[in-house]
């Protein structure tokens, strides 16, 4: 493995205990330039996740709580009148820093949630006529609340199809539970950490899994998982080219995280879950309603060529 | 046996498709045999979530020797038609309380299959056909459900495959129904207790009456020129000459070559082609007067046609009428047949005759004077008429007076022969209306008909409708059943029809030519049609035998061009397949003989990592394979050395001999 992964991933699972597979693939999903999607109850870490993410890869991290009074400008910024300066200054908001994590997205109303998909998806906030960059890296760390609580908007799917990946962080097991009991306090903890990688390494991290390589025989794969979903009457629409490419690109993280300069099947299969998990839904026709995973259906289903 | 339990669904879907197939022998088969069938598929499916409530093996074994017994009284017998398929229908419905599994299903759905079969016994029309290619498709989809895996299909998904799987199999089918042997006396089918009824071969009176209530078509007929007037359309069918002062019988000895008497003189010719329902009979209808051997059946003295097997399926066959005639000299035995009469014949209506003869001036003049005492006495045409006792001519020419056709051409017969003059009974049917969608004329059992033939020195055997001096308008149109009254008289107008009852005429005419048509392309195929058809396309068959090579070749035709396809669609596979998979696959062969076969969506650092797990000892070899493998297929290593190097290694590799016990 590469040793810089090797060290974040190390540093980010001394905090983070027992859940060595979704810091995986959370860096996945970083260094493939993607989205996380955080879909658990409130208390299991997600924002020390996050704040521990940041902090061994050397970036600024911001909070973004949604509530369903805030307005766009309370994300991307806002410009204010200078009396002493005579002229407009903008204050930017909450997003311009290198990771946002988003807590409770659904809880705003559609208008604010899609100031923040937008500036995702785009890379670009534009204010008062002028664009300004996000920094680079971005990435936004959402968490969701159940959506059959009260007081939700959820996403729309195709805005929920930004996020590279949904990530069910889950209670830790009884070892990491009890070895959470007995530590230290994890923020404490967190002050100790050192950044493991600079700015610039980061860079060009992500630069390298552009350059995996994917061979025909993973395209086919790849593209027989696709065509699986939209010729099946277990799901009610297939994946789009958006999500194929996106599978594609996580793979192609998971591979380089494991050492590896070409992609294989098994990396399209372990990141496949994240990926469709929230771009996959069960057609009410059909016996697709007694699927319980899609994915795993997916999966099982599609031979390797 | 770890055959998987069938679903309530899937079980529901079997019971409809069955009740389905069995629908149409509801009339063929008592109603408690149908009755049977569905209380235990409706038992079975309720027992579905409640097992106990489904009998046991000793129970079920119980009830069906109950069942088995119950037809043995009723039926009298175990074999024939009926009892056979009342048979299959119970025992289906026994199948489906003990299925439980897969396999139990399928032996249903096959019973299901063999039913639609038994359905065509009774009935080829082409309506039972369409309906009939329904039900298969229900049962095809019903075998789709059983056969899919946990994900099973939506109905339409089944139907649209059962479909496919119908088409695929058209071919054959095309294939097996032009070149199959036709010979009938192989797979002659015994004739069945029910059917149709057509005209009886004796008359007694009340017999065709009861036919005439039924509009069912008796047979069509295509003409080759000008169709000939309605009132010169008399179907001859049976003559009738022998009367017991009762019932009219046909007589015994009448089987005599039609060239017996070479006196005849015929001309104007009609060509025909007749298509006869089945009647169960052996006579043919012909037009007045036949003259020609139909290929299907002789020609007889008396000008009828008879069959030589009975007519238990539709029949088709041509003929030749001559509209003129003269039948010359009446022969020495036909002369006496037809002056019998009954040795109690009543003496009052021979004194008529005699008192009759006695003021004619010749044959000619007798036969009007009886037939102007029809006219002009108060004699009435009723299909209800009163019952007669004891001397039933007596009472109808002196008492009732009412009757129909088969009073009158008795009675006319009878009169004509108490004078001496050689007079017989036809039946038959007459009319018929012309259905200008086909092109051709039906006649209906509501058509039939009776009437005289009396022999004059100077026309021989001349036609005399009796029932025609009495109310000429039956000879005009066919009798409208819903105009009787409650009396039975029939009211003889032409029947203001409104322009919804034209229309419905119209639909049934549409109806009664696809019919036809299929009739004519499809139930009438038989050899000699067959020996006709392939005749055109330069085949010719001398004998059945002959139609087994190419029935065989048809076949043997359909089938490689179906291997063709697959094969073709297997090479399309192997050509696709990269070398470097080819023997990763190979290498997968070896390893199943091991038990630790790839699964199909196993990626390679998985599998091997299972093998490493099972079998250490194999880590080095499979490693380094696996190391190939990959750099060949995902790092896209365009390398023929690695390939060569590949391919020994798995050439080398001998899993058996290398694991420990």
């Amino acid at each position: 493995m590469n040793e810089p992964i090797e060290n974040i991933l190390k540093q980010v699972s001394q905090i983070i205990l027992g859940k060595d597979e979704i810091i995986k693939l959370a860096l996945t999903a970083l260094l493939a330039k993607g989205h996380i999607l955080l879909e658990d109850v409130p208390g299991v870490g997600k924002t020390t996740f996050a704040l521990t993410l940041a902090k061994v890869l050397g970036l600024d991290y911001q909070r973004v709580q949604f509530t369903s009074d805030m307005l766009p400008a309370d994300i991307l910024g806002v410009s204010i009148f200078n009396q002493n300066a005579h002229k407009f200054e903008f204050h930017p908001g909450p997003i311009f820093s290198n990771i946002v994590l988003a807590d409770e997205v659904n809880r705003a109303t559609p208008k604010a949630q899609s100031a923040l998909l937008e500036a995702m998806e785009e890379g670009q906030v534009t204010l008062d006529g002028e664009t300004r960059a996000l920094p680079d890296p971005f990435f936004v760390i959402a968490t969701q609340n159940p959506t059959d609580q009260i007081g939700t908007f959820p996403l729309p799917e195709s805005q929920l199809e930004r996020f590279l990946m949904c990530l069910y962080m889950g209670y830790p097991d009884s070892n990491a539970e009890r070895a959470l009991l007995k530590g230290e306090d994890r923020r404490h903890l967190l002050k100790s950490v050192e950044p493991a990688v600079t700015h610039d390494e980061l860079l060009q991290l992500q630069a390298q899994v552009g350059q995996i390589h994917a061979s025909d025989a993973l395209l086919d794969y790849v593209q027989n998982l696709i065509h699986f979903t939209r010729n099946q009457p277990e799901f009610l629409f297939g994946l789009s080219p958006r999500s194929g490419l996106a599978l594609l690109r996580a793979a192609k993280s998971w591979a380089f995280i494991h050492g590896r300069k070409e992609v294989l099947p098994e990396d399209v299969q372990s990141v496949l879950p994240a990926v469709t998990r929230h771009r996959l839904f069960a057609s009410s026709a059909g016996h697709a309603s007694n699927i319980e995973n899609l994915p795993q259906f997916l999966l099982s289903e599609v031979a390797v060529p | 046996m770890n055959d998987p339990l069938i679903k309530r669904k899937t079980l529901i879907f079997i019971c409809l498709s069955m009740s389905m197939v069995i629908l149409p022998h509801l009339t063929h088969v008592p109603i408690w045999s149908t009755g049977v069938f569905v209380g235990l598929s409706l038992w079975r499916i309720y027992g579905h979530q409640k097992p106990d409530l489904l009998p046991g093996r000793l129970l079920l074994i119980l009830v069906t020797l109950g069942l088995v017994g119950l037809h043995i009284v009723f039926f009298g017998t175990l074999f024939g038609q009926d009892v056979g398929v009342s048979l299959l229908i119970v025992m289906s419905g026994l199948k489906i309380m003990e299925s439980r599994s897969k396999r139990d299903s399928y032996m249903v759905i096959f019973l299901g299959l063999f039913i639609v079969i038994t359905n065509f016994l009774y009935n080829q029309e082409i309506i039972l056909a369409i309906y009939l290619f329904a039900a298969l498709l229900a049962l095809l989809a019903c075998m789709i459900e059983l056969s899919a895996q946990a994900q099973s299909p939506t109905v339409k998904q089944q139907l649209k495959l059962s479909s496919i799987l119908l088409l695929q199999a058209l071919p054959l089918t095309i294939v097996l129904f032009v070149f199959f042997p036709r010979v009938s006396a192989l797979w002659a089918i015994p004739g069945g207790s029910s059917g149709k009824t057509g005209l009886s071969e004796e008359m007694s009176p009340g017999q065709i009456s009861n036919l005439m209530q039924n509009t069912d078509p008796a047979f069509r007929v295509t003409f080759r020129g000008e169709i000939p007037e309605s009132e010169q359309r008399y179907w001859r069918a049976i003559i009738l000459s022998h009367y017991d002062g009762k019932t009219w019988r046909p007589n015994q000895q009448r089987i005599q070559s039609l060239r017996s008497n070479p006196r005849r003189r015929l001309a104007d010719p009609s060509y025909y082609k007749v298509q006869l329902e089945p009647h169960k009979g052996r006579w043919l209808v012909g037009l007045d007067l036949p003259a020609i051997n139909p290929a299907v059946g002789d020609a007889h003295a008396d000008y009828t046609l008879r069959s030589r097997n009975p007519v238990n399926e539709l029949l088709q066959y041509e003929a030749t009428s001559y509209l003129t005639y003269h039948t010359g000299n009446i022969s020495r035995i036909e002369y006496q047949q037809s002056l019998q009469l009954p040795h109690n014949f009543s003496p009052k209506v021979r004194l008529l005759a005699k008192k009759w003869w006695r003021t004619s001036k010749n044959s000619r003049d007798y036969v009007d004077k009886v037939l102007k005492h029809f006219n002009q006495e108060n004699f009435i045409y009723t299909l209800t008429p009163p019952r007669l006792t004891g001397d039933a001519t007596e009472q109808f020419l002196f008492d009732s007076k009412k009757g129909f056709c088969e009073h009158y051409s008795s009675a006319f017969t009878l009169l004509m022969r108490a004078a001496g003059i050689p007079a017989r009974v036809v039946t038959g049917y007459q009319g018929g209306d012309f259905n200008e969608l086909g092109g051709y004329l039906i006649v209906r059992q509501s058509d039939a008909h009776a009437w005289s033939e009396v022999w004059l020195p100077e026309s021989g055997w001349t036609r005399v409708d009796p029932t025609a001096a009495v109310a000429p308008e039956r000879i005009e149109q066919a009798i409208n059943f819903e105009d009787i009254s409650d009396t039975g008289e029939i009211l003889f107008t032409a029947g203001e029809l409104g322009a919804l009852a034209d229309m419905l005429k119209q639909m049934g005419y549409g109806l009664d030519a696809i019919n036809h048509a299929w009739n004519d392309w499809f139930i009438s195929y038989d050899s000699e049609l067959q020996k006709d058809f392939l005749s055109r396309f330069g085949i010719n068959i001398n004998h059945w035998k002959d139609l087994l090579w190419y029935l065989f070749a048809g076949v043997g035709l359909v089938f490689a061009f179906m291997f063709y396809r697959l094969l073709n669609r297997c090479d399309r596979k192997v050509a696709e397949i990269a070398p470097s998979l080819r023997i990763y696959q190979q290498f997968c062969a070896k390893m199943a003989v091991i038990n630790l076969s790839k699964q199909a969506n196993e990626g390679p650092s998985d599998y091997q990592q299972r093998i490493i797990q099972r079998y250490p000892e194999l880590d080095i070899s499979v490693s380094e394979i696996m190391k190939l493998y990959i750099a060949l297929r995902y790092k896209s290593l365009h390398s023929k050395p690695v390939l060569q190097q590949f391919k020994q290694r798995v050439a080398e590799f001998q899993p058996k001999k290398m694991i420990k016990p």
